[in-house]
């Protein structure tokens, strides 16, 4: 009896294992040194106690501060735009009855495409159409622009399947009471994709708050630090100047607590217990 | 259950058994040193044959040796040092930017060469030219053997400034005001005014102070003061250069700010008269307009507050890691490439010109500047120039560059001294940091006017360097050193 109960844990032991061995005790390390005044090289120059945090959130020339807003300015920029456009297309591609995979495939191309690629190619199609990279009012929505048509394909799949899965019956007896297209889809089709919407937002905010590549590759958070976000900055602090690196884990880990903050927040607005089946 | 349990022993098994297969094989030489580089012989045919000749000469001559090269572009380069130190893994001998040399010696993991040089008089700082040799040395402690001597120049197309009746002598452009008459002479706009051809290329995107400091030193100005390391460059030397850009930008005789603008490329369409890069771009002016650009190198012109014509100038260099496990073989190595035969193997390939005194009197190099007139001007300038600033170079060029860039893209000329006191008090604190950094425990003994060398690390370091400097007695022991020097890294 105890050997069958055992069993389920035996199967997952192994990627219990790495996950600790590269999730846990690394994000462990990072807690530690984000503690220290740290230097990849040289190593630990002591215990600084909360100092990292402090001079994170309020010293002279906080990196945090900066490139938190401009992180906000993002999501804000990205996230709506991406769970709205990504809910047309899944509504879109639902009303296609031949060619659906075409359409899909279609979207979700940009998805599978290697960020660093669909950078460069965007780099140079900015630079044709406007140039707004050199621009420090219109750098971010670019890269908001590309944040979206990059995604979008992704949760449009995600809705697909949420609408795919809401039974028919609710909309014959909808039509059977009146309802028109739009009143259907406000009173039938949103209520059921709420928790699919609860996901895509959690996993948007998360994605939006963890914008890096595109942001590496194609303005280097410039011009004039327009662009600087979280983990660019985390990135410039850990690796650019000397004994940073526990600066840089204690900026991370803000980011973290923010990303945590945000999620939380959503999901208690957001999610609903009820199952329709 | 039973099964269950089958499975994951064989599971397990399967896993040792490629992880011990995975594990690099030992080289069927007794030494092999692992060298890194961001050139690589993907960048061009030249740098391909440069690196199979310099590969097959030093193999000739030291067949026990084996290299084994790793190629890391550049813009990855450092954090690629950094993992490779921190995680134990570093190369044995690397080429090293001016821009990280420093911060690596000062956390003492680079093995200190005095010894070594000592005993290679061929290698001997005097053998250098003096402004190949100020980036490699720290109280008189050497750590690195340059190998390429760079400078920031000005490069003019010949054929735009003959067609605007401008003359091509190097010395022609003599004070600012010249430059910009010239800026204006050689812009061009069509009937809406929108530039066809600019007079000078200015981009500060991703560059940040690279563009200012020729124009800061120029000026008479410097970017920090090297012995206290107060910053310098809110001085009125520097207001001065920086206003004279935006007057460039306000004369619109540049073109438009965009990150997507390719200089380079601008400038080999003709689109560009003039631009800002580094003595080692004629090669790929050369290559990438297929021998068809006209064009010459000089140095800056001085400023209403400088004297002289100047720039900046750097020389990378070689290094050998602390950890290397080879110090006589990386020495020999290092010798091979710095010396007089490596450099003409260079001069030969990518047609660079060399840190060295004794190269500028060879045949080679006299015969390739009647090729390439381009490169007459090379000497002058990497030997007119002050020190590129180095310290926490990156650190600095990230926290400068947002002001620098809001300044040429927005700026007004009266927001100058503001901003530029804004960022010198913001890259003051950088300095301050480091410096704070390595007092609070230095490793190496360079730094003891900081804070003292443990006794651990004094005596790990002499250990290293006894045995790298160690007769050798036959061919193999002194070529596979370990111990601690090898222990200490790795």
């Amino acid at each position: 009896m105890l050997r069958a109960r055992m069993r389920p844990y035996v199967y997952i032991l192994p990627a219990l294992i790495v996950i600790c061995v590269f999730g846990l005790l690394s994000m462990g390390i990072s807690l530690w040194v984000s503690f220290t005044r740290f230097d990849l090289v040289a190593g630990s120059r002591g215990f600084v106690g909360l100092e990292n945090y402090r001079e994170a959130l309020s010293g002279q020339d906080s990196f945090f501060r900066t490139a938190f807003l401009n992180t906000f300015y993002y999501t804000v920029l990205s996230v709506p735009a991406t769970l709205v456009v990504s809910l047309l297309l899944a509504l879109m591609a639902h009303q296609v009855r031949r060619g659906q995979a075409v359409f899909k495939t279609i979207y979700f191309l940009p998805t599978i495409t290697p960020m660093v690629i669909v950078s460069l190619v965007w780099f140079q199609l900015f630079g044709v159409y406007g140039n707004p990279l050199g621009n420090v009012h219109w750098a971010m929505p670019a890269l908001g622009l590309l944040g979206v048509w990059q995604a979008c394909g992704y949760f449009m799949v995600i809705f697909l399947a949420a609408l795919s899965d809401i039974p028919q019956d609710f909309y014959d007896a909808a039509s059977i009471d009146g309802a028109n297209a739009w009143q259907q889809f406000r009173h039938v089709t949103l209520p059921l994709l709420r928790n699919t919407t609860a996901f895509v937002l959690v996993m948007l905010v998360i994605g939006a708050f963890q914008v890096f590549v595109q942001i590496y590759v194609m303005t280097n958070g410039g011009p004039a630090g327009s662009t600087d976000v979280l983990a660019m900055a985390v990135f410039k602090e850990a690796f650019e100047g000397t004994g940073r690196t526990g600066y840089a884990c204690a900026m991370a880990w803000l980011m973290f607590l923010c990303v945590a903050v945000f999620v939380a927040i959503q999901m208690r607005l957001t999610r609903s217990g009820r199952v329709y089946d | 259950m039973r099964a269950t349990l089958t499975a994951i022993l064989l599971a397990g098994l399967t896993f040792v058994l490629v992880a011990a297969l995975a594990r690099p094989r030992q080289a069927s030489s007794p030494v092999e040193l692992v060298i890194w580089d961001w050139w690589s012989p993907s960048l061009t045919e030249g740098y391909r044959d440069y690196f199979n000749d310099l590969t097959r000469q030093f193999q000739e001559r030291h067949p026990g040796v084996r290299l084994r090269f790793q190629f890391i572009p550049f813009s990855n380069y450092p954090q690629k040092l950094t993992t490779g130190f921190a995680g134990s893994r570093p190369p044995d001998v690397f080429q090293c930017s001016v821009a990280w040399a420093e911060g690596l010696y000062d956390r003492g993991v680079i093995l200190e060469l005095n010894d070594l040089v000592a005993r290679t008089p061929d290698l001997a700082m005097d053998q250098f030219l003096p402004s190949a040799v100020r980036h490699n040395q720290k109280n008189g402690r050497i750590y690195g053997i340059p190998i390429i001597l760079d400078a920031n120049c000005l490069i003019y197309n010949l054929d735009l400034f003959e067609q605007t009746g401008l003359p091509t002598d190097p010395y022609a452009i003599d004070s600012w005001e010249t430059f910009l008459e010239f800026c204006r002479r050689l812009t061009v706009r069509d009937e809406a005014g929108q530039i066809v051809r600019a007079g000078y290329g200015l981009n500060s995107y991703g560059l940040s102070a690279v563009i200012f400091h020729p124009w800061l030193y120029a000026n008479g100005g410097t970017f920090y003061d090297e012995a206290t390391g107060e910053v310098k460059f809110h001085g009125p030397e520097g207001i001065e250069a920086l206003q004279f850009l935006l007057r460039l930008r306000d004369e619109k005789v540049v073109p438009a700010f965009s990150p997507q603008l390719d200089i380079q490329e601008q400038f080999i369409a003709g689109k560009i008269a003039m631009y800002v890069d580094g003595t080692w771009s004629g090669k790929y002016i050369e290559r990438n307009s297929e021998g068809r650009a006209r064009f010459g190198m000089t140095n800056f012109p001085p400023g209403p507050s400088g004297h002289d014509r100047t720039t900046v100038t750097w020389a990378n260099m070689l290094m050998i890691s602390k950890a290397c496990r080879h110090p006589e073989a990386a020495w020999e190595f290092v010798r091979f490439v710095a010396g007089i035969e490596g450099s003409l193997l260079r001069l030969k390939h990518l047609g660079q010109n060399s840190p060295r005194k004794d190269f500028y009197d060879r045949p080679e190099w006299l015969e390739t500047v009647k090729r390439k007139p381009y490169l007459a001007m090379v000497r002058e300038i990497c030997t007119s120039g002050s020190k590129r600033p180095s310290v926490e170079s990156k650190a600095v060029e990230s926290t400068f560059g947002p002001y620098f860039e809001g300044l040429l893209i927005y700026g007004k000329t009266e927001d100058v001294p503001g901003r530029l006191n804004d960022a010198a008090e913001h890259v003051g604190r950088i300095y301050r940091r480091a410096r704070e950094f390595y007092r609070n425990g230095s490793q190496t003994p360079e730094l003891q006017s900081h804070g003292p060398a443990t006794t651990e690390d004094h005596s790990i370091h002499e250990q290293c360097l006894t045995r790298a400097v160690a007769p050798s007695h036959s061919e193999e022991p002194p070529l596979a050193l370990g111990g601690d020097c090898g222990k200490r890294g790795r």
